[in-house]
Parts: C-alpha cells; structure tokens; sequence
C-alpha cells in the first residue's frame, strides 16, 4: 500500500490527468469547439471510440479490483502486474477521451459494462483474458471503421492502444497455460514474492 | 505533567506485551534463519523492530505522565516449533494485543487523556494494517498454494 502512492506511473497518472483537465477549461467557454472551424468529427467514429472507452473504464475497475484482492491474499507478482495493467488502461482512455474531444465529441464517462471480479487468481486470469481478447476484436471493428471513414489518426491510435492489449492477452495466456503445466499451488507460490526489476 | 495513574498501569501492561512480543519475534526470526527461511526472518526481525519502537514511544509516554515505567515485566508466551506454527501464534498474540488496545483507548477517551489515545491508535494501526494482515495473508497462501510450496518461496 505503501508502494501505491510513491509509484512513479501511479504519480504520472495524475499528471496526465491534472494537464488534461487544463487543456479542457478554455474549450468549457467557447462552447463544445474551440475554434469556428473545428476537427468535427465522424459520428459512428465518435460512437466507436466511446465504446471503446467503455471497454477501457470497466477494464481500469476490473483490473483495479483483481490489484486488491491479490494483494490482500498475499500474491505480491500478481498484484504489482494488475494495478500496472489498470494504469496502462487509464492512460490509454486518456487518449481516446482527448481524440473524442478533439472530435467534437462527448467522451461518455458514466458508461461501465458490469464489472467482473474472479474468486481467486486463475479466474481472474481467465476473465481478464475473455476480455482482452474481446477488446481486442472491438478494436479491430473500430480499426477497419477509422480506415473506410478515411480517419487515419484515429487508426492510429487504436492500432497503438490494440498492440497493447494483444499483448496483455499474450500475458495472460502464457500464465494459464503455466497453470496447466506446473500446476495451480505451484504456480501461486511463485506469484508471492514481487519480481525484482 | 502528572498523569492519570489507572493510565499509567494500563501503559505499563502494555509496554509488557510490547517487550514480549519485541523478543518473541528476535527469537523465532533466528529460529527461522537457522531453518534457513531467510525471507520469514526478514519479515520477523522487522516485526521486532516493530515492537522496539512501539515499546520506545510508552516508555516515553508513561516516563512524560511521571510514571515508572517497567521495563522488566513479560507476558508468558508460547514459542512456535514449526514455521507454521510460528504464524499461527503471532496472529492469535497479535489479535489479542489489538483487543487489549482498542480497550486501553477507550479508557483513554473516558479520562479525557487523548494523546495517549492518539498514541496507542497509531500503534493499534501498525498492528492490525501491517502485522495481522501479513500474518492472515501467510496462512491463506499456506492453504491456497500448500506448506511445502510455501515454505519453498521463503528461501
């Protein structure tokens, strides 16, 4: 717990978050555009990215809440590798919150699809994995969306933001399938101390 | 400053219990390190300075309240024989020090002695956020990953 508040990421964050809300306040009063001729954006674009921003909230949650619990049964490796996985997902609706508005569009910030928590550490590899891999297709739809509009910084980002979460999924496959080799008890007693960087 | 006498005799027991389990765990971290779980006497011997510091701040207290503080007296208590057994004891002690504090803050709020309060929830906090969940975190690996798979990561 110590570690959550001097972590650098958990400090970037914020930072990122804090710039944000600045560059925001000038667009708040001049109405939803900050010039007569803005970037106006496509509306199924704007449908797309709010999608996946809410992919990207319930994910920041889920994460967030599988941080907790692996922390409070002591897998410290699991733990540190969750709360990084919810930040990354922060940084990424960052992004995607700062493309809507560039858009002229409404991030929706409210919408969170139900968040799932596993009972133990496997399930929730197992639920983080069904849904990186859904995010993932999600992603690719609003990909192929970006290019038939012609948007290609839009393709861009989510090209950035979907190597990431291939990534994630790559993770959390190689631990299931670490799970079935050596075996669950195995597998969690090696997830109790953190890794050394 | 003269202090509340009944307060002074409530510190002194608890600065019994302190020394004891400040010994108890030097003792069973150097029983851990001779079994060679050197991760287990980490975590002990940093328990124990724990204790120390806690000790440190009511013998400060009561000597402050112009008290005569014990430093003599301990609580008789049970030394593990086995790693497990070990955890299994300090959280059983552990949770009946947290008892034994949230009464001593309540007769604190009574007298109207509220640095003393303030003083023995910092030590309450230390003892349930950081002792007894590291030790209820243990056991639950223990039966989650099994003894021996445990015992291994603690090398």
């Amino acid at each position: 717990m110590r570690a959550f508040v001097t972590d650098p990421s958990a400090v970037a964050a914020i930072v990122i978050f804090v710039t944000s809300r600045r560059s925001a306040t000038p667009l708040a009063k001049s109405g939803t555009s900050r010039h007569n001729v803005g970037m106006k954006g496509d509306a199924d674009i704007h449908k797309a990215l709010n999608d996946v921003l809410t992919e990207q909230l319930t994910a920041i949650n889920r994460y967030f809440i599988h941080h907790k619990m692996c922390h409070n049964w002591g897998y410290q490796r699991l733990s540190k590798k969750k709360r990084k996985e919810s930040i990354q997902q922060m940084k990424d609706a960052d992004c995607v919150i700062d493309r809507l508005l560039l858009l002229e569009g409404t991030p929706n910030m409210q919408r969170l699809s139900p968040v799932q928590a596993g009972e133990d550490a496997i399930e929730q590899h197992e639920i983080d994995l069904s849904n990186e891999l859904k995010a993932v297709k999600q992603l690719n739809l609003a990909i192929a969306l970006a290019v038939s509009k012609g948007d290609n910084v839009t393709r861009e980002l989510l090209e950035r933001i979907l190597i990431g979460r291939e990534d994630a999924a790559d993770w959390l496959e190689a631990q299931l399938h670490q799970v079935r080799e050596v075996g669950k008890e195995r597998y969690l007693a090696e997830q109790i101390h953190e890794e050394e960087d | 400053m003269q202090g509340n006498p009944a307060i002074i005799k409530t510190l002194n027991s608890i600065l019994a219990d302190e020394l004891t389990s400040m010994d108890l765990y030097l003792l069973q971290g150097r029983m851990l390190d001779d079994w060679g779980y050197h991760k287990l006497r980490d975590r002990l011997v940093h328990e124990s300075a724990d204790e120390r510091e806690h000790a440190d701040s009511i013998i400060a207290r009561i000597l402050f309240l112009e008290g005569q503080p014990d430093v003599l007296a301990r609580v008789p208590l049970k030394v593990g024989n086995t790693p497990k057994e070990i955890l299994e004891n300090d959280l059983k002690y552990e949770l009946e020090i947290a008892k034994k504090l949230n009464t001593a803050i309540a007769q604190c709020v009574a007298e109207g002695d509220n640095t003393t309060r303030a003083l023995l929830e910092r030590l309450l906090v230390d003892t349930e956020s950081d002792h007894v969940f590291w030790l209820e975190s243990q056991l639950t690996l223990i039966e989650q990953v099994g003894l021996e798979q445990y015992l291994a990561e603690q090398f």
